[in-house]
């Protein structure tokens, strides 16, 4: 089931600054170019829903075959083909090889057959985030298959030693689809409410008005730090609407969170 | 610092006019006029004195040997220790002992009682406690969440009540105890008239009327003692809703805690059986007595429940020996969560739980908390509840849609779960359904636990849709509304993936509407300026009357009216209302 989207006009600010189109041009995906315009930001184009490569859905299921490289091509500056090349390339496209250097404009990463229920342009957590993730993922890997293994070593029971090996294996699918995952973060500012997206497998939408919004945090662990990455998160009234996006550059995440304290200041709503 | 309220001063209110009574601090209860004042004499006593009184008798009575061995030197004396003071002739000795300790005892309560003041001022609520750790609690009452009135039993008969101002939070409550019973019931309608933001001049007849104040201490007692636990000047009956003692007890009876409590009854009896040992029985009777206790503990507390409709919001009331009411302004209510028990069914009873923003770790006397409003009543008493609760939503569309709402299979009005759901929802699939309407959002959950959940629009935080690899599979996805913690969970899954992404946008998009135009938090404000504004066109006033009606709870129009106003009626003709909540024509829609 395709997932049928058309563009919305672009949100005036995208915060993210993107990385200058590094793009690998070779990449050459069939989608992106018949897609966008290249060209102005004013006009969104039409339904860009016959993406031919929009077909190619049924196409390798698991590869993540960022088309979201694509766009680089055109100037980072237009929005509205990021956001044509979104609408086209939410599902899967096979036709492109990875890139070697993934930009962070373009499209998150979605499964086909997912939720999309919101159109629009993402802003997706900069791909030096993979290096934090990866990290922290291997270290927390290493200690708890050390820990699990503990009582096999200990005892020296055969039995046993299937803990330890079932820990490795988990954590290994987990660092395996790490790149996957984190290039499925991503956010984006409506006129209201933000929006912030996370997942592929377990995807997960979640949507906050500005005006409820009563705490933002900036946090910097020293991986992330040590990359220049910062951590913002938001927290409401509700404990259940954790909105956590990893992976900003530190720049680009002191002025979102004064973007964001400035309008939830404006658009204060009671309790 | 002015003193302590006393019934002198209490008389000499109760007997002016209101204009006097504006003069005279310009409440009721002359305490919420900005000056600090204290509480009762006897609250040092009241709040565990007792206590400490009761453990000193303990200790003296199981040491007393020892004890006489150390303060009177000698040969141990194997005799009564009365007669041993009366040969040795210290008697004296020993009372001014005793005097001292009392003494310093009540030093020290006085002192205590000295050093614990609170103040009232237009905006906030503070309270100062402690002699050694001070501590200086403040809460905001454009803020406050509910207040409550509380007396237990043993301070009931000293006449005091403790006065509870909750604020959102967990364990944040602004906790004044004790004062004097009608002190606290006049001082609760004065905060309430701060925090709607009433200006005095409209505040007409006070919530709660003075008990009459003639006869002596005694006959006050007694009276206090005695009187109905909702005042019926309070309220007008037809608005009030009660939970009769049979079915409290019978739904208890029937409740998931008592089956479970017969099953483990049953599996001892069969574990005894098999081996033929008694110890299981044995084992069991901490466990009988302390889960008895809970359920009997549940209906006890629950006696004399009433739910009524004031001008300040919902007020809920129960006890029996001890009292408490809860007054929830406006507003208050994050999410409403109706549920039947599986044995209740053949009765058609349900229990009404809601989602509050302030939260006490510790168990009310009751040993149910704040969130239950309704702990059992027929389907008529759930519509009347819900109307208190949701002024807002139109009185005859609420009804209809709570019918739905509670009813058994496919429905019309909400958007159910496709036939592919069953296998995520076996039982409940036909009736797993949500419905948006202006106003609120209800969700039908659970065929065996049927349960019905409101959330109403100004109180939703925010929302999520989420999807994992089987939902996929199905092509289903989950939708969650935040609200506040506490008991409900508005989330509601297995629902068609194209619906629960169009739920998604439209809640993402009434939310936001809704939390602008919300004006709650004032309620009297929206009131008193809808009366206000001259009723001069017809349809002027046809308007300002519709949109008054529709506004938070029975605020009353005009000021004369009767100090209550069941759940509003709405303006015959059409109710407006894009955002329930507009107070006022013109001029007071702010959009920021």
């Amino acid at each position: 089931m395709t997932d049928e989207q058309t563009p919305t006009p672009a949100n005036p600010e995208p915060l993210a600054p993107r990385e200058p189109a590094t793009a690998p041009t070779a990449d050459a995906t069939a989608a992106a170019p018949p897609v966008n315009g290249t060209s102005d930001a004013a006009t969104p184009p039409a339904p860009v829903t016959t993406d031919p490569a929009a077909t190619t859905e049924t196409a390798v299921p698991t590869t993540p075959a960022p088309t979201t490289d694509a766009p680089s091509t055109a100037p980072d500056a237009s929005p509205a083909s990021a956001g044509a090349a979104s609408a086209g390339a939410t599902s899967a496209d096979s036709a492109s090889a990875d890139s070697a250097t993934a930009s962070t404009s373009g499209a998150p990463l979605a499964p086909k057959n997912g939720i999309a229920p919101v159109t629009g342009e993402w802003v997706r957590v900069s791909p030096k985030y993979l290096t934090v993730d990866l990290i922290s993922t291997i270290v927390w890997g290493i200690i708890m298959t050390v820990a699990v293994g503990i009582p096999w070593a200990l005892t020296q029971l055969s039995g046993l030693i299937a803990l330890p090996i079932v820990m490795f294996v988990i954590f290994l699918i987990a660092t395996i689809l790490t790149p996957r995952r984190v290039r499925a973060i991503a956010y984006q500012l409506r006129d209201d409410d933000l929006v912030f997206r996370r997942g592929i497998l377990f995807q997960r939408f979640v949507a906050v008005p500005y005006g409820r919004m009563q705490l933002v945090d900036v946090t910097r662990g020293p991986l992330a730090r040590a990359v220049g990455l910062s951590e913002l998160k938001l927290v409401t009234a509700a404990a259940a609407s954790n909105i956590d996006i990893p992976g900003l550059p530190a720049e680009t995440a002191e002025q979102l969170r004064d973007h964001l304290v400035d309008l939830a200041e404006s658009r204060r709503a009671g309790l | 610092m002015t003193d302590q309220y006393d019934e002198k001063h209490a008389d000499a209110v109760a007997a002016a006019t209101p204009a006097e009574a504006e003069r005279v601090g310009a409440t009721a209860s002359g305490l919420a006029d900005g000056e600090w004042h204290r509480l009762h004499r006897a609250t040092p006593l009241l709040r565990g004195g007792l206590m400490f009184f009761g453990i000193l008798g303990i200790v003296i009575v199981n040491l007393r040997e020892l004890l006489i061995d150390l303060f009177i030197p000698g040969p141990g004396y194997q005799g009564d220790t009365v007669d041993y003071i009366l040969e040795e002739g210290i008697l004296p000795l020993v009372l001014l002992g005793v005097l001292g300790i009392l003494v310093v005892t009540m030093v020290f309560f006085y002192i205590s009682w000295r050093m614990h003041t609170f103040r009232v001022t237009e905006e906030l609520v503070e309270v100062r406690s402690g002699v050694v750790f001070r501590t200086h609690r403040r809460g905001r009452l454009d803020r406050i969440q509910g207040i409550n009135v509380q007396r237990p039993l043993f301070p009931r008969i000293f006449g005091t009540a403790k006065l509870e101002v909750e604020v959102a939070g967990q364990d944040a409550n602004v906790a004044l105890a004790f004062l004097a019973g009608r002190a606290a019931d006049e001082l609760r309608a004065d905060i309430l008239r701060l925090a709607s933001g009433t200006r005095e001049k409209e505040a007409g007849a006070t919530g709660e009327p003075a008990r009459d104040a003639e006869g002596n201490i005694l006959d006050r007692r007694v009276h206090e003692l005695l009187a109905p636990e909702l005042d019926p000047a309070l309220a007008a009956e037809e608005s009030v809703v009660r939970v009769g003692v049979g079915r409290l007890i019978g739904s208890t009876v029937l409740s998931s805690a008592m089956i479970f409590l017969v099953l483990v009854l049953a599996g001892a009896i069969v574990a005894l059986v098999i081996t033929g040992e008694p110890w299981a029985l044995l084992g069991l009777i901490p466990f009988l007595l302390g889960f008895g206790g809970f359920l009997v503990n549940r209906v006890v507390k629950s006696l004399r429940y009433s739910i009524a409709a004031t001008r300040d919001g919902v007020r809920i009331g129960y006890g029996l020996l001890s009292i408490r009411n809860d007054t929830l302004p406006p507003g208050r209510i994050h999410s409403i969560s109706v549920n039947q028990e599986l044995l209740w069914r053949p009765f058609d009873w349900w229990t009404i739980r809601v989602n509050r923003a302030s939260r006490s770790s510790t168990q009310t006397d009751g040993g149910q908390s704040n969130t239950t409003v309704l702990p059992v009543g027929s389907r008529e008493d759930v519509f009347r509840v819900l109307e208190l609760l949701l002024p807002d939503l139109v009185e005859a569309d609420l009804r209809t849609l709570t019918e739905h709402g509670l009813g058994r299979g496919r429905d019309e009005v909400f958007t159910n779960s496709p036939r592919r759901a069953r296998v995520l929802r076996w039982f409940s699939q036909r009736r797993n359904g949500f419905a948006l309407v202006d106003g609120a959002v209800l969700m039908r959950r659970g065929a065996i636990w049927r349960e019905l959940v409101i959330v109403p629009m100004p109180r939703m935080q925010s929302v999520d849709v989420r999807q994992g690899p089987l939902m996929r599979r199905l092509r289903l996805a989950a939708v969650n509304v935040h609200t506040v913690a506490g008991p409900i969970t508005a989330s509601i899954g297995a629902l068609d993936a194209d619906d629960a992404q169009r739920f998604f946008s439209e809640l993402a998009a009434a939310s936001i509407d809704s939390a602008q135009s919300d004006r709650t938090h004032r309620w009297g404000e929206s009131a008193a300026k809808v009366s206000e504004t001259p009723a001069a066109v017809a349809p002027g006033a046809h308007a300002a009357a519709a949109e008054a009606g529709t506004t938070s709870a029975p605020a009353a129009v005009t000021p004369d009216a009767a100090p209550v106003a069941p759940a509003p009626t709405p303006a015959p003709a059409s109710a407006p209302t894009q955002a329930p909540l507009t107070p006022a024509p013109e001029g007071r829609r702010e959009t920021e």
